[in-house]
């Protein structure tokens, strides 16, 4: 089958809102996150003769943006760097939805290894295959780390869902 | 497949096609209740994720690349090409010649912008904003202190020795590309001459900095500018 063939525009159209989004939940500032997500188009001009199948495109866009979010924290002097975990994000400048809230509270309380397959796999649609080519850990570990994430999730709103309401 | 296995197959992959899978869901109703309150906690958690983006978003990323190319620079981008290619057959050979000299940095410099010609291309209709700029710098351990003019596309670049900074600024004579090289330190000024490109590299606090522009372009008196906005604090 002939691969769909897309133009630089429609490349954009199609992903940068998404990418946005994972690249928000990743460091958690809006300025920063658009920042990432321009670097990654600007690379992905740069390759867009790669880039003309669909498929192949989100998987890369999405590997690109993670290896820029990296840079910037190896870029980052010690003082402005931050704790291991997310940046301290003003969670209540993106959503007022409380569920939304609460949602996004206990995510970002989510290991870091825990969170970044969970969002590849909610906002980019991959599959446990995909995303242990993305992130060069094993498939087995991949499902393991899916598994235990949303677990971890349900049970933390299980537990809480008053408090954080309450805010 | 038996409960255990489906839910456990659920969690770790709620959007599953395989067949077992389906057909577990289909036949047991304790599972089929757990799948679909699995797809609701899903949906809830995209939705809680998709915080619309900044508006204009869109419109840099577009602008940032001239995906429209004038016909007039179908020629000069030949010429990049071919330039480069011969830059490029020129390291192969250098490099067989003499195991120890690199390409040299005029050569990396040039080669560089024709690996990146797009950017030169197109109509200017938008520049970058001057916030975006200085986050670029301060990304890299710099500090822009001043104005560059107008600037229609900025953003890192892999280059020799470390990450740098790419600049395209609108010159006296169309675009100039400026590489900011806060990891590649050079004695001196090196002038450079390519094609119809002119241009110099030169020193700065940190590393070098490369100002390349048309013939005729008085790329010294843009080079000076530079050197007094940035500051790297590495
Ligand atoms: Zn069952
Ligand atoms: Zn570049």
């Amino acid at each position: 089958m002939k691969p769909s063939q897309t133009t630089f525009e429609e490349l954009v159209d199609a992903h940068y809102a998404e990418l946005y989004h994972f690249a928000l939940a990743r460091c958690g500032r809006a300025d920063l996150a658009q920042d990432l997500v321009q670097e990654t188009f600007s690379r992905a001009w740069g390759a867009r003769r790669q880039l003309q199948s669909v498929q192949r495109a989100r998987a890369w866009l999405y590997t690109t943006l993670r290896r820029e979010h990296a840079r910037l924290y190896e870029r980052q002097r010690p003082e402005t760097r931050p704790s291991e975990q997310l940046p301290v994000v003003p969670v209540s400048d993106r959503h007022c939805d409380p569920d939304s809230l609460a949602l996004l509270q206990v995510l970002e309380r989510l290991a870091d290894n825990y969170r970044e397959p969970l969002l590849l796999q909610v906002l980019g649609g991959f599959s446990c295959a995909e995303i242990s080519a993305m992130l060069e850990i094993s498939e087995n570990t991949v499902c393991t780390r899916l598994y235990r994430a949303r677990r971890q999730l349900r049970s933390a709103l299980d537990d809480e869902p008053k408090k954080v309401l309450a805010r | 497949m038996n409960c255990l296995q489906f839910r456990r197959k659920l969690l770790e992959d709620p959007t599953r096609q395989e067949d077992d899978f389906l057909t577990h869901a289909g036949q047991c109703a304790g599972c089929r209740a757990e799948y679909l309150r699995c797809q609701a906690f899903e949906q809830e958690l995209l939705a809680a994720l998709q915080v619309p983006p900044p508006a204009g978003l869109r419109e840099e990323i577009i602008h940032q690349h001239p995906g429209r190319a004038a016909t007039g620079t179908k020629h000069r981008r030949w010429l990049l090409t071919g330039l480069a290619a011969s830059l490029l057959l020129g390291i192969g050979i250098g490099m067989r010649l003499t195991v120890f000299a690199g390409p040299s940095l005029q050569q990396e410099v040039i080669g560089h912008i024709a690996h990146e010609m797009p950017l030169l291309e197109g109509p200017a209709d938008h520049w970058v904003d001057n916030d975006r700029l200085r986050r670029l710098f301060t990304g890299l351990g710099g500090e822009l202190d001043g104005e560059l003019g107008r600037v229609r596309h900025a953003g890192r670049c892999h280059m020799d020795g470390g990450d740098g900074l790419h600049l395209v600024v609108q010159g006296e004579r169309g675009p100039v590309t400026l590489l900011l090289m806060p990891a590649q330190p050079v004695d001196g000024v090196l002038p450079l001459q390519a094609g119809e490109f002119q241009g110099v590299i030169m020193p700065l606090d940190h590393g070098s900095m490369a100002v390349v522009g048309n013939n005729g372009e008085p790329v010294m008196h843009l080079a000076e500018r530079v050197r007094k906005s940035v500051h790297w604090h590495l």
